[in-house]
């Protein structure tokens, strides 16, 4: 029994280990082998690549590609606004960092969904922006702004900017403020400052907000469904109208396949490029 | 000059904070509007507060979305825990890969839920929600538990041992306080992500175990009533009231310990 | 090598045992089911603006029977979520006409007992024995919305206006015009205009309604089923395609707005209760669907959401003021059809797939 008890604890690591990588063994990998079994294997025509020729159409082309458009300007602007703002927490906001960090999740608590619905009245015809730029007499006739690319756009922007930000924060956290003072004692500008020293010490904080505003703005189902009118097809509204609407698993999941490749082979891109700008600061 | 340009990063960063919070101001200000779905402002009312109260869906969902984020938050600051805690060196490099769940488009894994869970004919309803926002918490929990882990001097541990204490007793009092913030933060994140899910909870709930966000989406889709508007002007105090509540929680024990 | 096979051994049992547990939890609901099988309780999948809570509010507590209430937004999400469910979860729910064939052919819902419900003989006979349910054998017809042009009556002062699907089908346009995003809808009113028929669409006439649909599109505001009042009332379009409904809610909100029945005829949608198959609680269905036919129920869903009754009862005291409800009832009533899918599904979607991508 004793023997028994102590073998157990000797193997107690494999023990606590267990939940995490079933969950992540039974729940994330077994869906996706399932999906991409789906979309070679399809009821009518047994183990066959069909699925992938009907997708393989310009028509899905041109939705995936406006959706990888949309998300990488997205993470783009993101990133470009989150910087100047989490440095600014993490160095010169002293008394008030923790309340300015709070405040970023504080908006979460009200559902994404009414959010963005929220938006519908500032986007209006009549809406707030419309009626202060009519006060105020920079236009004269209300600017079409609601079931827009432009919408979606900004709807998009406002939601994932604190995705962006925190990692981004939390990296700063870590920096030493040392290091940027040294910089600007040993003569550099902001911009050398910039490249040569922060950017590369915040990269890890910067890649991970940059691929999750990517891939979140990317398959994103709500904003473009609400905020587009309906007018243009994202990769997100597609996958669930093939699937809730249509029943049509292969296709979807074809779909899933391809949009999946497409994203994947953006980001490889991307993770290089940030190595190219890590390499090239260190120069 | 030099002045305009010390003040030029904190207006920006106003800037930013206001466009972060205009939705929400505009969503609580036309709370108290009299018209229904309107755009123009007819008059003060808290006739929709009333009429929050009353509906009785709201909080059925509303308690079933709050059994989800925390068995969700629980589960996985459990498991987080316990694999970060025993499989340490083995995490260095493939923790990052944890973070898959989160990078994949929701609808991706929202799709496979259903495909599984339906091929496995498994019943649709709290436990499929719970199984499917762990997974999600679990993305977070690992990577972010696993990179404050390692930060902590292994020589403590060591230190604790050598002392007598036992194994458990030093993951008791010397890694899990250190692990402290960690788990706030996270602990936060899974929270917030359960609670806020639309997409995994659109797909995977079954009979009975309807949730806030999709009440919501529904309400959306019939018509704009200033109900909603109350819901998040009330969810906000209380979110803003516990915030306040944990600040000043904090700084007594800080005072005691 | 005997030390890694009882590693091995270890880490299988460990693996085991979690699966267990885990298993367990994810089948919990198939226990609870078991054993809490008299409990009194249903579960209902409805649209988000047919039932006002208030009357199942009232039905619980007059019954002591609760209501689990789902919501969905389409009647091709009702399928596919009732599909991947296996039909088990849900008592009842209220399809609309065009989908109630395929929930049959899939064995989802059961036959019902008329002599069950005590309103059958009040039901106007106009909305009984449809093709999609001749002898009504599975469906029992709840209300029903009819389809029309929602136009922003200020704006057209002045201007030619004829009540004709031409205002919206053939632009080019000096106005804005707002479309629902159910293809059904759209193809079985423009094959009604363009074609006077509600038969199947061969390869010609489909390719010609493709080519109508995105000459349209570039007038379109919207194409949406979610806030088409909202599109009317805040100026974005001047004319929409929106059923009764949806300008009830228009009307509540803005005087200005007209709902206008085009000459040509229109189309209606029947939603209909059905009872799951897999339903155990039939007694407990069948109390509530009586509740929910009683005047007061009736009157509440109709008021509160704009549909259209179908007992006699209720279509006799019914006032609407923005439609003339003699007219609707009357000779009109001939020329309003059934929204009839008029492409296979696939098809259909590809359609309306390619109009979007267009």
């Amino acid at each position: 029994m004793q023997r028994i008890k102590k073998a157990f604890l000797s193997r107690m690591a494999y023990f606590l280990a267990c939940p995490s990588l079933l969950w992540y063994v039974l729940f994330l990998l077994l869906p996706l082998i399932i999906i991409v079994s789906a979309s070679i294997y399809s009821r009518g025509h047994g183990f066959s690549l069909i699925s992938y020729r009907l997708v393989l159409t310009t028509a899905h082309f041109k939705i995936i590609f406006r959706s990888l458009f949309l998300a990488l300007f997205n993470a783009t602007l993101c990133a470009i606004v989150a910087y100047p703002v989490a440095y600014f927490i993490a160095f010169r906001a002293g008394r008030w960092k923790n309340a300015l960090v709070m405040l970023l999740t504080l908006p979460y608590w009200v559902n994404f969904l009414v959010h963005v619905y929220a938006w519908f009245f500032i986007l209006e015809r009549d809406g707030l922006f419309n009626k202060i730029l009519l006060q105020v007499g920079i236009i004269h006739s209300p600017l079409h702004m609601m079931n827009t690319l432009f919408a979606v756009g900004v709807v998009m922007f406002q939601v994932y900017l604190p995705f962006m930000l925190l990692p981004l924060y939390v990296n700063f956290e870590k920096f030493d403020r040392r290091l940027l003072e040294a910089s600007f004692d040993l003569g550099a500008g902001w911009k050398q400052t910039f490249w040569r020293v922060m950017m590369p010490l915040t990269l890890s904080g910067a890649k991970l907000g940059f691929f999750l505003v990517l891939g979140m703005s990317f398959g994103d189902y709500v904003t473009p469904q609400l905020m587009s009118g309906g007018k243009s097809l994202f990769v997100g509204t597609v996958i669930s109208d093939y699937f809730l609407i249509n029943r049509s698993f292969s296709i979807g999941a074809a779909f899933i396949c391809l949009s999946a490749l497409i994203l994947v082979s953006m980001m490889g891109v991307c993770l290089a490029g940030f190595k190219a700008a890590a390499k090239g600061a260190r120069t | 000059m030099k002045f305009l340009s010390r003040l030029s990063l904190p207006l920006f960063v106003l800037f930013v904070y206001a466009l972060l919070y205009l939705p929400i101001i505009v969503l609580v200000v036309f709370s108290f509007n009299k018209a229904p779905g309107g755009y123009h402002w007819t008059g003060f009312t808290l006739a929709w507060f009333a009429e929050l109260f009353q509906t009785t869906e709201i909080w059925v969902a509303l308690q079933h979305s709050l059994i989800v984020a925390f068995s969700a938050m629980a589960l996985s600051l459990v498991f987080g825990i316990m694999i970060v805690c025993s499989m340490k060196d083995y995490l260095r490099r493939i923790a990052e890969f944890f973070y898959l769940p989160i990078l994949i488009p929701e609808i991706v894994l929202a799709v496979g839920f259903l495909y599984l869970f339906s091929f496995l004919k498994v019943p649709f309803g709290l436990p499929t929600l719970i199984v499917a926002h762990t997974l999600l918490g679990l993305s977070f929990a690992v990577p972010l538990l696993h990179a404050r882990f390692n930060e902590m001097d292994p020589n403590v541990i060591e230190a604790s041992l050598d002392l007598g204490a036992s194994a458990w007793r030093t993951f008791l009092w010397v890694t899990l306080p250190f692990l402290r913030p960690a788990i706030f933060s996270v602990g936060l994140l899974v929270w917030i992500t359960s609670f806020d899910d639309f997409l995994v909870s659109f797909f995977c709930a079954g009979s009975a175990s309807q949730t806030l966000p999709l009440y919501i989406y529904a309400r959306v889709h019939v018509g704009i009533t200033p109900v909603i508007n109350a819901l998040s002007t009330v969810t906000l105090v209380v979110s803003c009231l516990l915030v306040t509540i944990y600040s000043a929680i904090r700084v007594k024990l800080e005072e005691i310990i | 090598m005997s030390v890694f096979l009882n590693r091995l051994l270890w880490v299988i049992l460990f693996v085991v045992f979690w699966l267990v547990l885990i298993t367990g939890f994810v089948y919990a609901p198939y226990v609870t089911r078991l054993i809490g099988q008299d409990q009194k309780s249903i579960s209902i999948f409805v649209w988000s603006d047919l039932i006002d809570p208030k009357t199942i509010h009232e039905f619980e507590q007059r019954t002591g029977i609760k209501v689990f209430v789902n919501y969905y937004e389409g009647n091709d999400e009702l399928l596919t979520k009732l599909r991947f469910a296996h039909g088990v979860g849900y008592d009842l729910f209220v399809p609309s006409n065009y989908i109630i064939q395929n929930l049959v052919k899939d064995g989802l819902i059961k036959k019902i007992y008329k002599e069950k419900l005590q309103f059958w003989r009040d039901i106007d006979s106009r909305f009984l024995g449809f093709a999609h349910d001749p002898y009504n054998e599975y469906t029992i017809p709840f209300v029903w919305d009819v389809y029309g042009m929602g136009v922003n009556r200020d704006f057209f002062v002045g201007k030619v206006f004829e009540p004709s699907w031409r205002m919206l089908f053939e632009p080019p346009f000096y106005y804005r015009v707002g479309m629902t995003n159910e293809p059904r809808e759209v193809v079985s009113i423009a094959s009604l205009y363009f074609y006077k028929a509600m038969k199947p669409l061969d390869q010609k006439r489909k390719s010609e309604l493709a080519r109508i649909l995105i000459k349209q599109k570039k007038f379109v505001e919207s194409y949406t089923d979610l806030n088409t009042d909202f599109l009317l009332t805040s100026g974005s379009c001047q004319l929409v395609l929106a059923p009764s409904n949806a300008l009830y809610r228009a009307r509540r909100q803005s005087e200005k707005v007209d709902f206008v029945l085009p000459r040509e005829g229109t189309v209606m949608a029947l939603e209909n209760m059905v009872i799951a198959a897999q339903s155990t609680k039939d007694d407990l269905v069948y109390e509530f669907i009586n509740f929910l036919y009683q005047r007061e129920s009736v009157q509440s869903t109709c008021s509160r959401y704009g549909y259209l009754p179908v007992l006699k009862r209720d279509l006799s005291e019914l006032s609407l003021d923005y439609i003339d409800k003699n007219k609707l009832l009357g000779d009109y009533f001939k020329s309003i059809k059934l929204i009839t899918p008029l492409l296979p599904r696939h098809e259909l979607f590809e359609f309306w797939l390619s109009l979007k991508a267009h």
